[in-house]
């Protein structure tokens, strides 16, 4: 097990480098300088060659991101010029609502997906599995951003049931429950817009990983051993069913991570997708490589975990 | 044994109605009798053939603009009534849909092609060059597909080539990883050493004995690829990183909905082209589902 977890491990390694490699030659190939943007009358040519210099933004390609990569293990991501603060320190505050956000959408899609998948699996070609599948193939194929503008106009501006933006009543400075209520009030439509995807990839696969066990020849042996229906389902068919879960639902976090751009944009959440859009608007350099960066780690980081958690689930994958 | 059995019974019942079926054929038969992959198809025709007659059936230039007609609901003369600058929006829906569809279909082709040729070389050639084809899969897929999508798309600028570009190449993973596991399982069976005992070189080989094996998985990622790269064309442009006016895609033409007052009251402006984008993703998503099961020879035992 040690010596799998430590394989993974080094694999990862070279990945690591070429992704942040590849965002730094990308992002260094953006046009324009992030000075061009303050649109400062009075900054004189040669005040903007000083900055230029000064941020080490003339040396050349290699060097800067090597230079990049050495502050980055001392935990430096650089420094936001749109923002005026430390990149690291302007995630860390829009990193928790991203979380929050993508958490909360992700428990409910897990406990709504994972049921729902293993009852239509369980009811093949019933009726409620007809409906069940058009009802996912509308989950995977609505935009996210246009579900949100509908859910916007109907419940936000015509019903005027919840507030369409934000994350807080503004000057509101709610504390303790009445804060906690504000926030969720918020949440229920985003959260809604991106639970709605997940639920719907959760729900085909959990189905049909349920229908490739349920025509195993060890089920079929169970069921002619008269084991009773509850228990064949919840020993021997969720057992089984259930392993490839575990992948499906650990690669929808990154891609939860970076889906909500969009969704966050639309409901203006000040997580970090809304925040990584504005630093591309705003040719922020330091703050979209950081951004990348630590997404990027997290997504490395679930994927080595769920594979982790695989192959202590299922034994084949750790001897093969 | 159970197939040797099969495969006995199936020639002795096509003998007695004096017909075979190919697998292409069976494919075909079962995809027809899938009623919404049948519908995703016709629906899609039609469509494809309105975009493509879009000069004949459009009623206004492209990017005519009525000065005193901005934001005028649908009339006779505007079906679809106007956007913000007093252009045609039904005119523009069908211009979009070329634009749309034809970002779609590029980018699929392209990735595709990325995909098949690397997949094709990581699995036959195997070793070192195998291992960093894989590691730039590993890559890829940890990116954060619309964090990456949104950077690239602001470094070369929003075009629709762009767009194919970015998608190519962020996409093309799924159909490498199909094509590299064929290769590999094909490379040690005998019918390729005897290509290769009888000179054929690896081009030949890749080409002809292995790539038919994997038509069917391809076929069916290439569409699956096609319903996300019109969602992801949509979303960029939305965001206004992609597809830049006066060129209209269904995804900008969306983006007027980010103004409050045409969300609220110019229904006609963002509503059509977001219902578009909706049952065209469908489609695209019914047509490939019906033609997974309709490939696989697993779901064809099941669902006997």
């Amino acid at each position: 097990m040690v010596k799998y977890v430590l394989k993974r491990m080094v694999v990862a390694v070279p990945v690591f480098f070429g992704i942040t490699f590849c965002v730094f030659a990308l992002v260094m190939s953006m046009p324009g300088d992030p000075f061009s943007g303050m649109l400062d009358p009075s900054m004189t040519a040669e005040y903007k060659r000083r900055l230029l210099e000064q941020y080490g933004l003339n040396d050349p390609f290699l060097v800067q991101y090597g230079k990049w990569l050495g502050r980055v293990i001392h935990g430096d991501l650089g420094y936001s010029t749109a923002y005026k603060s430390r990149v690291l320190d302007i995630i860390g505050t829009r990193i928790g609502n991203t979380a929050l956000l993508g958490g909360v959408s992700l428990i409910i899609s897990t406990l709504i997906g994972i049921p729902a998948g293993i009852s239509v699996a369980m009811r093949r070609n019933s009726l409620l599995d007809a409906g069940m599948t058009i009802f996912c193939f509308f989950g995977v194929s609505v935009p996210a951003f246009f579900m949100g503008m509908l859910l916007i106009l109907l419940f936000g501006m015509t019903l005027k049931w919840l507030p369409i933006s934000g994350m807080v009543v503004a000057g509101a400075n709610n504390v303790g429950l009445a804060y906690a209520l504000d926030v969720a009030r918020h949440m229920v439509m985003p959260a809604t817009v991106l639970s709605l995807l997940n639920v719907a990839s959760f729900m085909r696969y959990t189905r049909s990983s349920v229908i490739d066990v349920l025509g195993q020849d060890y089920i079929r042996t169970a069921r002619s051993n008269g084991v009773p229906r509850r228990s064949l389902v919840s020993r021997h068919i969720l057992k089984n069913a259930l392993i490839p879960i575990i992948t499906v639902v650990s690669l929808q976090i990154p891609s939860m991570l970076s889906g909500a751009l969009l969704t966050e944009t639309v409901f203006v959440w000040p997580g970090i997708g809304q925040l990584n859009y504005q630093a591309v608007l705003n040719r922020d350099y330091q703050l979209i490589m950081g951004i990348v960066l630590v997404l990027a780690l997290v997504t490395l980081l679930v994927n080595i975990i769920a594979d982790i958690c695989y192959a202590i689930v299922d034994p084949r994958i750790r001897y093969s | 044994m159970t197939q040797g059995i099969s495969g006995a019974s199936v020639t002795r019942k096509a003998r007695a109605s004096r017909e075979v079926y190919s697998p292409g054929r069976i494919a075909w038969r079962k995809l027809r009798n899938n009623k919404l992959a049948m519908f995703g198809m016709i629906f899609l025709a039609l469509l494809i053939i309105a975009v493509l007659l879009a000069p004949v059936l459009a009623t206004h230039d492209r990017d005519a603009i009525e000065m005193f007609s901005m934001d005028k609901p649908p009339t006779e003369k505007f079906i679809l009534g106007t956007d913000s600058i007093g252009r045609d929006v039904y005119s523009r829906l069908l211009y979009g849909g070329q634009i749309s569809l034809g970002v779609g279909l590029a980018a699929v082709l392209l990735q595709v092609t990325i995909g098949v040729t690397l997949g094709a070389i990581a699995g036959y050639i195997g070793g070192a060059v195998d291992a960093i084809i894989m590691r730039l899969v590993d890559m890829i897929l940890c990116f954060p597909f619309y964090v990456i999508a949104i950077s690239m798309a602001a470094v070369f600028g929003g075009s629709a080539i762009n767009i194919v570009i970015i998608i190519g190449v962020l996409s093309w993973t799924g159909v490498c990883r199909i094509v590299r596991a064929q290769v590999l399982s094909l490379r040690s069976r005998e019918f390729t050493e005897a290509a290769r005992a009888l000179g054929l070189t690896p081009l030949e080989i890749i080409r002809s004995h292995m790539l038919p094996n994997c038509v069917s998985p391809i076929v069916v990622n290439a569409t699956l690829g096609m319903a996300s790269a019109i969602l992801t064309e949509a979303g960029l442009s939305f965001l206004g990183m992609g597809v830049t006016p006066p060129q209209p895609s269904w995804g900008n033409m969306l983006s007027a909905a980010q103004n409050i007052t045409a969300l609220q009251h110019y229904w006609w402006q963002w509503l059509p082209p977001g219902l578009l984008v909706f049952m065209t993703v469908l489609c695209v998503n019914f047509l490939g589902d019906g033609m997974r099961d309709a490939l696989d020879p697993r779901t064809r035992q099941a669902k006997e």
